[in-house]
């Protein structure tokens, strides 16, 4: 009995099983970013219920926590184009940040001070956060396996570089009290005496170059060599 | 089948997609609004935090500079206050979380005024580079203490005073608040040569 689809052998030969397997893996495929899809959304709004409930307003504008929601959306509309976006930016922005987490879980210092980041706030709040920034990188990265590897166009890549903007635009903004995504001082103490308007400018030239550079000469030539060495 | 969920996959996108702007709008105005300000019922939460490495001595110090800096008609709202209350809510005990839940709005308000002037770092006290390391804010730079003659006597904590002086090379008035150790502390030097009642003119 062939366990994909259900069929004995004498069947074969009436039967085609390549569209019947082929439709069932494409099910199983959509089922698959559909329940990621899900775990992420579910999470991105339990986590801001819990910030919006302790008046925390500000740490939903960071990249590291709307990006969860950009990433759902990217889950239930299967774009790869989106997941190479959020794994251009999160390759680079976002792991350092896990790194310092390991670092600070380990010897209780950090480079961007995280102790002085949470300060205050309650232990769940802490836990989710760390949960959030080490989850979305590596699974940003299992997604692409599921796709084949395609130049996003031209289009795409202006629009990224808009919302960028918009994003740096927005974070300044809101205030230098936040920091928003460093968009007023460099986020490690140490450094922190990069800031003003030349700072921002140049913090935002510099996200969106890295970003470029990220996308066109680390992501998508990564996700060309898996798969050419056949691991989907 | 395939076209099925792929329907739903797109209403569902839309859903967090809307979700997602809408929270970020908020969020942005929210934020903006809220800039400097805190919640008491929040910080009695975790004030254990912030407070549990300063000693009562030091904390009253802080607590006393920024009452220094309210507004007279706050710091007069907040007079009622025993230094316990003040160390109980600073802490966030049981008693000062009780505190923080049954505040008047008006207590409320000069409280967190307070709360507000002590965490955004506008003060300035001998012991407070604790406070401010634990807030990971920079340490803002000592502020002269106002150019006023010493008040002699004893007074209760909290109690405010304004006083005229006329020495042989100054003459002007002083605001002056009672500290935890029970004497008067200068905090303003009036613009003017004379006092009203306990304020200056």
């Amino acid at each position: 009995m062939d366990r994909m689809s259900g069929l004995g052998p004498e069947d074969r030969g009436s039967i085609p099983l390549g569209p019947i397997r082929k439709m069932r893996k494409i099910w199983k495929r959509d089922l698959g970013f559909k329940i990621i899809g899900y775990i992420l959304a579910i999470f991105w709004v339990i986590y801001t219920a819990l910030a919006f409930s302790e008046g925390d307003y500000s740490s939903s504008l960071w990249f590291c926590n709307f990006t969860v929601a950009f990433l759902a959306i990217a889950c239930f509309q299967k774009s790869l184009k989106k997941i190479y976006f959020f794994s251009a930016m999160g390759i680079f922005f976002q792991t350092p940040w896990i790194l310092d987490w390991a670092n600070f879980l380990i010897s209780g210092q950090s480079f961007f001070g995280l102790n002085d980041f949470y300060a205050g706030q309650p232990l769940y709040f802490m836990i989710l956060t760390f949960l959030r920034h080490t989850v979305t990188v590596p699974l940003s990265i299992v997604l692409l396996f599921f796709f084949k590897p395609e130049r996003p166009d031209k289009k795409s890549v202006i629009y990224l570089v808009i919302s960028i903007i918009i994003i740096m635009v927005l974070s300044y903004f809101v205030g230098r009290e936040y920091n928003i995504n460093c968009s007023h001082y460099f986020c490690a103490p140490v450094l922190n005496s990069a800031a003003g308007l030349f700072y921002t400018f140049s913090w935002t030239a510099f996200i969106i170059l890295l970003t470029l550079f990220s996308l066109y000469f680390v992501i998508i030539p990564f996700h060309r060599v898996i798969r050419r060495i056949k691991l989907v | 089948m395939s076209l099925g969920v792929k329907r739903s996959l797109t209403k569902e996108s839309l859903i967090v997609g809307i979700l997602l702007v809408g929270v970020l709008v908020f969020s942005s105005f929210a934020s903006f609004a809220y800039a400097g300000k805190f919640d008491l019922k929040q910080y009695v939460k975790n004030a254990d935090y912030y407070t549990s490495q300063l000693s009562d001595e030091t904390l009253l110090g802080i607590i006393y500079s920024g009452l220094a800096v309210l507004s007279t008609e706050n710091r007069e709202t907040l007079s009622s206050f025993s230094n316990e209350n003040f160390l109980d809510v600073a802490r966030g005990t049981e008693e000062g979380k009780t505190i923080a839940s049954s505040l008047n709005p008006e207590e409320t308000r000069a409280s967190e005024e307070l709360l507000s002037v002590i965490l955004n770092g506008q003060i300035e006290s001998q012991n407070n580079g604790n406070y401010f390391a634990l807030w990971g804010k920079p340490k803002p730079a000592p502020v002269a203490p106002p150019k006023c003659p010493a008040k002699l006597g004893a007074c209760t904590p909290g109690q405010l005073a304004c006083m005229e002086f006329e020495l042989p090379l100054d003459v002007g008035a002083c605001e002056y608040t009672c500290g935890p150790a029970g004497t008067w502390v200068p905090t303003l030097r009036c613009p003017t040569q004379w006092c009203n009642a306990n304020r200056c003119m």
